[in-house]
């Protein structure tokens, strides 16, 4: 889906956005009044300090969390529209997400990991195990298929991620943090497989990471503070 | 410190509760099959009591003893209701001026109130008016319709000792206490008196006592314990004592009766010996108690274990939030000697709670089965072990909980999850082999009871039966080792089947989850081992109960031997009247009184043909010929197994045996053919070690003392019954069934109510099974939150995540059933055969319930599922955003 959407539609709309977050009597305004909206295949970084809100702003744009304010379209879909099945099948379908730390299902191999979403989405057994082969081959893993998580190395762990993430070719793709865990070069492997594989597929990338080096690798970086989107300065040219 | 734990359990109170309820369900297994066993044998006092005539017979040691004075000093003796005079002699009773038509009797001397204390002996007369006469003197040639009768000492025929009018009629065939052989400080064997004569004590003490002191002398022979008749003379005092006053443990009511008996004697020191006819049935009901205990016990010991196990599964929950608790405190200074304390504490405070929770629980279970309070109905002493043992039992789980809560300050127990590699799943049962063991401990067992002749039926029963006992343990570790060899089975091919090596490719979600429920076997083997364990002892119980009850048919039915018994219900014994269309077939039994050396034996007397066509069941003959040689031969008689091992004597000996031992007119020698050898020839009640053809009794024969009667086909029993008794027949027999006698039959092991104990296990298994379900669901929605979060990101619908524990769950129920419900009833086919020892008739091989297992199966799986999804219901609305970030 994702090559197939209309350049002029954008992937992610975001208006006004706003998160408290309650623990007991205290309340914390984790996003307020955010907007932002990510273009067809473009890769967007979310920098910040720890507590600024870049988690709880990367959730409410794949829809695993609900806004207090604002409202969020996904390939011009309200996530709000949508309820049980639906919701799970356009996420599946438009989607893909890479978690924080240890993101497989652990009693599944490599390859079943990138397999559930086909799996879920009933695709055909062959289609499957070509897409899932391509897709292993793509991360550089086709040795290892057969591991189980912790068989893998932490980096061999994300580049599964990644392939389980894009297998189905969704429009968007969200990591958050991906690199968190791994060291530094790895992390610029991983980061740049993951940018490679969507940018070949026009998939747009909503990326979250306190790693410049990372953000630096984005089309566009915003950074979030106290909940709120710093202003960029202006530059030279006005832009 | 305690007030460190009161904030913790304040602010978490489920925890405190789920950790009070790991501790309850064990008490509550075992303290409800303490008090259920405690009620049984509480009752086996008073019903071995029920059937004694007189609980004390005090017996002068001379006639010239002044038993009037005797019976004052005892009546003032507590505990006693009241003493009652009893004089006894052999007579001969004739009618005044005739010469002929004497017959011999037994005379006895009570006060007219004899009759209103002791309703076993019935008149139709008043004895201080004149001579009661039994049937059997009334019939007698010449004192038919006498008016007055001439009683004369027997062997003295000179001397007329008085003459008296006739008041009535005594029916005294029940009274068994007069006709019992004084054999010392215990009740002797029973001569069979046919003719009887009663008249007033006082009577007796003026008129036949100086005659019976001239005859023979102021010496008895009350005390010859060796004797084999009736002494021809008799005075004694019959004390009733209160039942209320024997303590309800019939093994303490053995002592108590044993001192009162020393404490009458003291009475009258020299004067008397005093039987004490409750110590056989009172020890009898001890070995009962003894055995009832180890047998429920037995019974119900499994499911405290596995209750106690699912206790510490469900515990084990609370482990990683100690844990974090744990680290919380740590943080802010506690040293690990004080977690230890805190956790010792919630400990003590869970385990107090919980065995009160457990013991309430049991109070109340057991309460509602019975149909009365339990507790209120209870001695002080069974009330203190039951506390006691509970208190033990929430010790003991206690203590076991608390070495995961203190484990768990350093690592999570839950950790094993996280190891999804196949085989790595290794508790300690797997590593330690208890399978393994237990299969051996269990099979040496039966090896060596087999070896030492056990598991085969016996006639002896008595303390060798508590012996035995120790085979039921053979069924418990057999019941442990199959169900975790089953389980490990289980475990080795599933890790074979879903190697990731050999993945094949996934065709269904259905089949991927099936394949990583495979890979981590570790929370659904838990909660199948519980299951399997849980429904194989509910399904052991409740099969063996079935058995168990099954049997007891069988014994009753061989204890009437047809579907109705009729008894004459008046003395003399009129002709057996019609019986209506209802009843096709009659047969009448007569019981001989015989003596083989001093022994004192009954026979059967059968008429052959007509008892072929009336018994529902028939002999079962060990050895030898039956019914066939019996119509042949008149002398030939079939003997019981027992009899022949204790005579040593088989098929074509012949037997010696004097008849009508007690009745000088119609006694004498016999050679009996010996013919066969059986264990059963219905009817069974009373218990007949001889049987012979009718064909075979001397004339006169006497009357029947029973018949049999068959009932037409397609006729209800209890109808053709119920119409016996409403008819005019009912003024000449008494009628009973099948029916009557299982519930009148009380004694004996055979009698126990095992229904009540069924039931209780039987839902103490259902909810362990369930409870282990919901355990399952419970640990996998507290381990598993991030990976069904995981499974959102990937686009799984509510569906699709709840298919996985929902697969476990029907996984560890339907394997529960089906490997449980096959090894319960194998189990019970074990302990059946063990306890075969206990009926007269040997025990079906086993007796299916299905109807209780298909409920049983039911109750498992609807509880499972609701447990399941109680558990589970957090899990369809789960938050993900924060257990995303939550690594």
């Amino acid at each position: 889906m994702g090559s197939s959407l209309p350049p002029e539609l954008a992937a992610i709309a975001a208006t006004g956005l706003s998160r408290v977050h309650r623990d007991g009597a205290r309340t914390l305004r984790s996003l307020d009044d955010v907007s932002l909206t990510v273009a067809v295949g473009e890769v967007v970084a979310v920098v910040g300090p720890s507590g600024s809100g870049k988690s709880t702003l990367l959730h409410l744009l794949a829809g695993f969390d609900r806004p207090d304010a604002g409202r969020v379209e996904v390939a011009g879909i309200a996530w709000d529209s949508l309820r049980g099945s639906a919701l799970a099948r356009f996420r599946r379908r438009t989607c893909g997400f890479v978690a924080q730390g240890a993101s497989l299902l652990a009693p599944a191999t490599a390859a079943e990991n990138i397999e559930v979403p086909l799996l879920l989405d009933g695709v055909a057994v062959a289609e499957r195990r070509e897409r899932v082969t391509e897709a292993l081959a793509q991360v550089g893993l086709p040795a290892e298929a057969n591991k189980l998580p912790d068989q893998l190395s932490g980096g061999q762990q994300q580049r599964v991620a990644i392939a389980r993430a894009l297998v189905n070719n969704p429009a968007i793709m969200f990591a958050d943090e991906p690199t968190a865990s791994l060291d530094s070069t790895t992390a610029i492997a991983v980061v740049d497989l993951m940018l490679a594989i969507a940018r070949s597929r026009h998939s747009s990338v909503v990326l979250v990471t306190h790693d410049p080096t990372v953000a630096e690798k984005a089309d566009r970086v915003v950074t979030l503070r106290s909940g709120r989107l710093e202003v960029p300065p202006p530059t030279a040219n006005g832009a | 410190m305690w007030w460190l734990v009161y904030q913790v359990n304040r602010r978490a109170l489920s925890r405190l509760a789920l950790a009070s309820v790991a501790v309850a369900l064990p008490v509550a297994v075992l303290a409800s099959t303490l008090l259920f066993v405690d009620d049984n044998v509480r009752v086996m006092t008073s019903v071995a009591l029920q059937p004694v005539q007189v609980e004390m017979r005090a017996l002068a040691t001379s006639l010239q003893v002044d038993m009037p004075r005797v019976a004052r000093d005892l009546s003032a003796t507590p505990h006693v209701q009241h003493v009652d005079l009893f004089g006894s002699a052999d007579v001969v009773v004739g009618t005044p001026g005739a010469s002929s038509g004497r017959v011999s009797a037994r005379l006895y001397g009570v006060p007219p109130a004899y009759f209103r204390h002791h309703h076993w002996v019935r008149s139709t007369g008043d004895v201080s008016r004149g001579a009661l006469l039994n049937g059997a003197v009334a019939a007698s040639p010449g004192l038919g319709g006498a008016s007055r009768v001439t009683i004369e000492l027997r062997g003295d025929v000179s001397t007329r000792v008085l003459t008296l009018p006739v008041a009535g009629r005594v029916d005294a065939r029940d009274a068994t206490t007069w006709d019992a052989i004084p054999a010392g400080e215990v009740q002797g064997d029973i001569a069979v008196v046919p003719r009887v004569i009663v008249v007033s004590y006082d009577t007796f003490s003026r008129h036949v006592l100086p005659q019976l002191l001239r005859a023979y002398g102021p010496a008895t022979v009350v005390t010859n314990p060796g004797l084999s008749e009736l002494p021809p003379a008799s005075i004694e005092a019959h004390v009733a004592v209160d039942h209320h006053a024997y303590p309800s443990d019939p093994g303490q009511a053995v002592t108590w009766s044993a001192q009162m008996r020393r404490v009458l004697e003291r009475r009258a020191p020299g004067d008397i010996i005093v039987a004490d006819n409750t110590a056989e049935p009172l020890t009898e009901a001890s070995v009962d108690a003894t055995n009832a205990k180890t047998l429920f016990l037995l019974l119900g010991i499994p499911g405290a274990l596995v209750a106690g196990a699912l206790g510490l599964a469900g515990a084990a929950a609370l482990a990683e939030a100690n844990r974090r608790e744990d680290a919380l405190l740590r943080l802010r200074g506690a040293t690990d000697a004080q977690l230890v304390r805190l956790a010792v504490n919630n400990g003590v405070l869970a385990g107090a709670v919980g065995t009160v929770i457990g013991l309430a629980v049991a109070v109340a279970g057991v309460s509602a089965v019975i149909g009365h309070g339990v507790w209120s109905a209870l001695p002080n002493g069974p009330r203190i072990v039951a506390i006691g043992a509970a208190i033990a039992a929430g010790a003991i789980a206690t203590t076991a909980r608390l070495v995961p809560l203190i484990r768990a300050g350093r690592r999570s127990s839950l950790a094993v999850e996280r190891r999804a590699l196949p085989g790595e799943w290794m508790p300690t049962w797997r590593r330690s082999r208890l399978d393994v063991v237990a299969l051996v401990v269990g099979l040496m067992i039966l090896a060596g009871n087999l070896l030492a002749g056990g598991l085969k039926p016996l006639p002896v029963q008595g303390a060798a039966v508590a012996l035995s006992f120790y085979v039921l343990l053979a069924p418990i570790a057999l019941w442990l080792a199959l169900a975790l060899l089953s389980v490990r089975g289980l475990l080795m091919l599933l890790a074979r089947q879903s190697r990731p090596d050999r993945s094949r490719p996934l065709t269904t979600w259905r089949s991927a989850i099936t394949r990583w429920t495979a890979r981590r076997p570790a929370l659904p083997a838990i909660a199948l081992t519980l299951g399997i364990l849980a429904v194989a002892f509910g399904t052991q119980v409740l099969t063996f109960v079935s058995t168990y009850r099954e049997a007891k048919h069988a014994d009753a039915h061989a204890a009437i031997a047809a579907d109705i018994r009729l008894t004459p219900a008046t003395d003399p014994v009129q002709p057996l009247p019609d019986l209506g269309p209802g009843v096709v077939a009659t047969t009448p039994i007569r019981f001989i009184p015989a003596r083989s050396g001093s022994d004192r034996k009954t026979i059967m007397a059968v008429d052959v043909s007509s008892y072929r066509t009336t018994a529902t069941m028939g002999p079962q003959i060990v050895r030898g010929a039956g019914l066939d040689a019996l119509a042949r031969d008149p002398s030939a008689m079939v003997v019981s197994d027992e009899i022949a091992k204790d005579f040593a004597i088989s098929p074509g000996d012949t037997f010696p045996v004097t008849i009508f031992p007690d009745d000088l007119d119609l006694s004498q020698k016999m050679n009996f053919h010996v013919v066969g050898v059986y264990r059963s020839f219905p009817p069974n009640d009373p218990f007949s070690e001889m049987v012979m053809s009718a064909a075979g009794v001397p004339a006169p024969v006497p009357t029947p003392d029973m018949w049999l009667a068959r009932v037409g086909p397609g006729r209800s029993v209890d109808a053709v019954a119920a119409a016996l008794r409403r008819g005019p027949q009912s003024r000449v027999v008494s009628v009973s069934t099948i029916s009557d006698l299982v519930r009148k039959q009380q004694r004996t092991l055979t009698a126990l109510n095992l229904g009540g104990l069924g039931r209780i296990e039987a839902v103490a298994g259902v909810v362990i099974a369930a409870l282990g379900v919901g355990v399952l669901g419970a640990f996998i929605t507290l381990e598993r939150r991030r990976e069904f979060a995981l499974l959102r990101t990937v686009g799984a619908d509510t569906r699709a995540v709840l298919a996985g524990p929902l697969l476990e769950g029907a996984l560890t129920t339907g394997g529960s059933l089906l490997i449980g419900l096959p090894l319960g009833v194998f189990l019970s086919i074990l302990s059946v055969r063990v306890l075969g020892l206990f009926f007269s008739l040997p025990p079906p091989v086993v007796s299916v319930p299905v109807v209780s297992l298909i409920a049983l199966s039911v109750a498992v799986v609807a509880l499972s599922a609701v447990a399941l999804g109680l558990a589970l219901r957090r899990v369809s609305r789960l938050d993900v955003a924060p257990l995303l970030r939550d690594q």
